[in-house]
């Protein structure tokens, strides 16, 4: 925020604080925009942040002195990454983004390498310590199903048993964003978790022709998975074990399932051209230590990357984690560089699929 | 005719009228280019030049059926929308034409209030509302009826959602219209023996086309670039164009394509307003008309369109004023008894349950927002004030507001100086190119918000205006002008120029005569600007998608945020919030631009 760089956007600053004053409509004074800080990290806000907040931010604050200016970075990550980058105004040190976007905004250019050295990462999953980016929490993609329905362990076990309709008839729900879900319609139709990649997209939308008529909604927001849960519009139901895990804490009657589940991490990048990146690598490393991961994991029903943060967590607890060991071989991974090499004709098939 | 020329000396401004108007509106012009029409032809360059110059995103685009199934799907959801619009519109705009004094305040308050309140709480009143063990279905379940329509996640919720967006646009451009139906036409059918049936087919109905054509027009276009609402109450089953774009720009990082399907859209706007003005003749947006209207059904007004969206944008103020007021009943334009009959019934029927429609998603967000609960439910559970507290002790929501008043109030200013500059040059200068600029001046409210947030957007960031208070004033600025520069020239047309000239002729240099005289009779017209200037830049949910960052995020935007990832009371205190603010905006302008609606009248009268 100090370099010469900002000193337009810092003129601008006072300039429109000048103006503003001169309009005397303003009663309220900025508060967050003037807040001491010496990184800039962005998240998706939220729960998600609050969480954050406890396990890395103000840890992180009070360990280094080092001010910490956090906020929910848009929707819009990659389209304001790129404007960022391109037009030489960087304005984050670290961001979160999901693993396939890790891939595809550094093959775009836009972020940092990460370095893996002068941390332990001995108890680090292999596959979270990505090129561009630090997987910190894994999400899952699991099934849940109504116990009102199918008391708990008599319900679908497989996505073959998802499918099918006659022997679990039901409302159901499934995503309909991003390239909805493939993987899943190719484990329905036999094909083996490990020889899932690359997708077969016309095998896979096959699949999906079947089970078109009986998918109830295409949720497309995190929110909305619980809120199906709770109001019970649906009976089985394709989401991220988060959420899933949400709706059953406030009341939803479901269970959960992870046999077949898929995972992905989520974590932290370095925007290109980021003005602290020093700074933003020595946070991160200090995000990947186990007691903040699990911290973290204490306040989000996600999966701590390293795997010692487990022993800081209560037993109960782990069970309802994707990377805890007996939840974890039930999972597979997805494949994030494929799928950032492939998104745009995944994404086109889809949409045609889905708006077809 | 020279003497009366030579009231003034002949001074340079005289030998060169073109040259001062163009000068005048340089500014405009000036500001226009930088901040909408470079913008807009960068970002329009990309589509041929990324990844490296070819029409392989046009070819992509037009090569697989998707993308033009989807414009097809939104055009034809646009098309539904407009129809739903004007349908239960026109009995409504027909009752506001006829009602007593008494029941206008309350009628046109209804038409009004959703006017005023942000598009955002009015999906997030959907929401609640449609949703599963929401209102209706609460409703539906205490009355045990056995069936549960699906509405929300579905294109039905969607059409909900945008006809209550849409519907006042429609009922104001069709009152501006009816108002000025002459009913002895009616009368005089009826006398000659025509049923009442008859009498409204081929003499009323023919006589209110031109209100039902344009009405249709603006709701039709509007609904084409529609984001928000779709995208929150569509629940991914709907898809509109404007969300492909957003997601090949956002997602996918694919700016070239994204512009592609962007320059696509925008040709179907423009190709749809050509069209409907063939087909129809409409005079929209000041492209004029093939065919003289006849003379008695509308006043000869220099462009309906225009005069229609000054007052739907502005004069929805002007025309409550005449409620406030008490407008003197015309006996022309009013039936001297309302024909108490199935037909009469039938009209008032409609029009409560559409004022009903309008106003009961505001109220139950505003009960709901004093809930004890912290989830949504109706009817809400308790009495509380939390989720006041929660907004007022929330610092991203209290900086938010800073931000979001510090934009609109310097976008009101800036919007009404440049604005009212340009009507004053579009309606008293005369030189080449003119209406082609008065296009340009209006194309920002033709383009789809979504395109111009995304062009703007990527030149901001160059010029390091994202995330900063000016940044989102200069692009609010630029959605502001249009309806600046319709309202104050429809003001400005209102003013009897022999005043003015009357002044010079006194001796007053003419700019003087200006000051004096003009100014003070349109000032409310600009104190109507600036509110709508500051309401426009107050209420922008898409370009503050994108101009937000870390630090500095308008109101807008942060409940966006909140809408997506969590649905708690605190946007229903907000929203209670944000109802009253526009209430208080009302009765203030109301009462501002009633008063000199009164004054303008006794000096306009004897003139005209």
């Amino acid at each position: 925020m100090h370099s010469s760089q900002t000193t337009r956007r810092e003129f601008l600053r006072t300039a429109s604080a000048a103006a503003a004053a001169a309009a005397t409509l303003s009663a309220i004074r900025p508060r967050v925009a003037e807040a001491a800080g010496q990184l800039v990290i962005t998240d998706p806000g939220g729960e998600w942040q609050a969480a954050a907040k406890e396990a890395f931010y103000m840890p992180y604050q009070q360990a280094t002195g080092t001010g910490i200016n956090f906020a929910a970075r848009p929707s819009l990550a990659l389209g304001q990454l790129k404007a960022m980058v391109e037009s030489n105004n960087v304005q984050w040190d670290v961001t979160e983004l999901a693993d396939y976007l890790m891939f595809r905004a550094g093959k775009s250019g836009l972020l940092e390498p990460i370095k893996y050295q002068g941390v332990d990462t001995s108890g680090v999953l292999k596959d979270a310590m990505m090129q561009y980016g630090v997987g910190v929490d894994a999400y899952a993609t699991v099934m849940a199903y109504s116990t009102k329905k199918w008391p708990a362990g008599k319900g679908p076990k497989t996505w073959a048993d998802f499918w099918d309709v006659k022997r679990f008839p039901g409302r159901r729900a499934m995503t309909g964003i991003g390239y909805g879900p493939l993987e899943f319609a190719l484990l329905a139709d036999g094909v083996p978790k490990d020889k899932l990649y690359p997708l077969d997209v016309k095998r896979a939308l096959k699949k999906m022709d079947e089970i078109k008529p009986y998918v109830s909604i295409w949720w497309t927001t995190g929110a909305q998975q619980a809120q199906l849960m709770l109001d019970g519009e649906v009976d089985l139901i394709q989401g991220w074990s988060g959420r899933l895990y949400s709706g059953i804490t406030q009341g939803a009657p479901f269970h959960m399932e992870w046999n077949q589940g898929m995972y992905q991490w989520e974590g932290w990048v370095i925007p290109k051209g980021a003005a602290h990146a020093a700074e933003a690598q020595k946070f991160i490393d200090f995000a990947m230590q186990p007691k903040q991961q699990a911290i973290f994991a204490e306040h989000m029903p996600y999966g701590p990357s390293n795997q010692k943060a487990f022993s800081f967590i209560p037993k109960e607890r782990r069970t309802v984690l994707p990377t805890y060991g007996p939840n974890l071989e039930k999972l597979f991974r997805a494949d994030a560089e494929w799928l950032a090499d492939n998104l745009d004709s995944l994404t086109a098939s889809w949409t045609q699929w889905h708006a077809g | 005719m020279a003497r009366r020329l030579t009231y003034a000396s002949p001074s340079w401004q005289q030998r060169h009228p073109n040259v001062v108007w163009m000068l005048l509106l340089a500014p405009f012009a000036v500001y226009l280019l930088a901040f909408f029409l470079q913008p807009l032809a960068v970002f329009f360059a990309q589509s041929v030049g990324l990844p490296h110059v070819s029409l392989h995103n046009y070819r992509q685009a037009f090569g697989t059926p998707t993308y033009l199934k989807i414009v097809w799907d939104t055009l034809k959801l646009s098309f539904i929308v407009a129809m739903g619009c004007m349908l239960i519109g026109y009995p409504v705009a027909f009752c506001l034409t006829q009602a007593r004094p008494r029941w206008q305040p309350l009628l046109w308050a209804a038409v009004l209030l959703p006017f005023w309140t942000s598009v955002l709480v009015r999906s997030y009143a959907w929401i609640v509302i449609l949703r599963v063990h929401g209102v209706i279905d609460t409703i539906l379940q205490s009355l045990h009826v056995p069936f549960h329509p699906r509405l929300l996640y579905d294109q039905a919720g969607v059409v909900i959602g945008m006809v209550h967006v849409l519907l006042p646009y429609m009922v104001l451009t069709l009152y501006g219209v009816m108002r000025e139906i002459d009913l002895r036409y009616v009368r005089a059918a009826q006398s000659l023996g025509a049923p009442p049936s008859v009498a409204f087919w081929r003499v009323y109905l023919p006589l209110s086309m031109p209100g039902i054509t344009s009405g249709f027009l603006v709701t039709f276009i509007l609904a084409i670039g529609f984001y928000i609402t779709p995208a929150l109450l569509g629940g991914g089953n709907v898809q509109m164009i404007s969300m492909q774009i957003a997601q090949q720009i956002d997602e996918l990082v694919n700016w070239g394509f994204g512009s592609a399907l962007s320059v696509i859209l925008v040709a179907v706007v423009v190709i749809v307003v050509v069209l409907f003005v063939r087909l129809f003749d409409v005079e929209a947006f000041g492209l004029g008309s093939r065919r003289e209207k006849l003379p008695v059904v509308v006043p000869p007004a220099p462009s309906v369109l225009e005069a229609e969206t000054a007052r739907l944008e502005g004069a929805a103020s002007l025309q409550l004023a005449d409620a406030f007021v008490g407008a003197p009943p015309v006996n022309a334009r009013r039936f001297a008894r309302p024909p108490a009959n199935w037909r009469w019934w039938a009209t008032m029927g409609i029009t409560a349950m559409t004022c009903l429609f309008l106003v009961v998603p505001v109220l139950i967000v505003a009960a709901m927002s004093f809930s004890a609960t912290s989830y949504l439910a109706f009817p809400p559970h308790g009495f509380s004030l939390r989720w006041y507290a929660a907004f007022f002790m929330g610092q991203q929501w209290m900086s938010a507001t800073s931000v979001s008043l510090r934009v609109a109030a310097l976008t009101a200013i800036m919007s009404v100086i440049l604005g009212s500059v340009a009507a004053l040059v579009f309606v008293r200068g005369r030189f080449p190119g003119k209406s082609v600029l008065y296009v340009v001046a209006l194309l920002p409210l033709i383009v789809p918000v979504i395109v111009t947030a995304v062009a703007i957007y990527f030149q901001f960031s160059r010029l390091h205006l994202v995330g900063n208070v000016w940044g989102f004033a200069v692009a609010d600025t630029v959605l502001a002008i249009p309806t600046v520069v319709l309202i104050v020239s429809a003001a400005l047309r209102g003013v009897n120029v022999s005043l003015e000239r009357a002044a010079t002729i006194l001796g007053a240099h003419p700019v003087r005569a200006f000051f004096a005289v003009t100014l003070p009779m349109i000032a409310p017209a600009l104190a109507a600007g600036a509110l709508f200037g500051f309401i426009t830049s107050f209420d922008e949910s898409v370009v503050a998608l994108f101009l937000s960052s870390t630090t500095t995020a308008t109101l807008p935007k942060v409940m966006w945020d909140d809408l997506r990832f969590q649905v708690d009371p605190t946007i229903s205190a907000i929203s209670t919030l944000l109802v009253g603010m526009s209430i208080l905006v009302l009765v203030v302008s109301a009462l501002l631009l009633g008063r000199n609606r009164g004054e303008q009248r006794e000096t306009a009268a004897p003139g005209a």
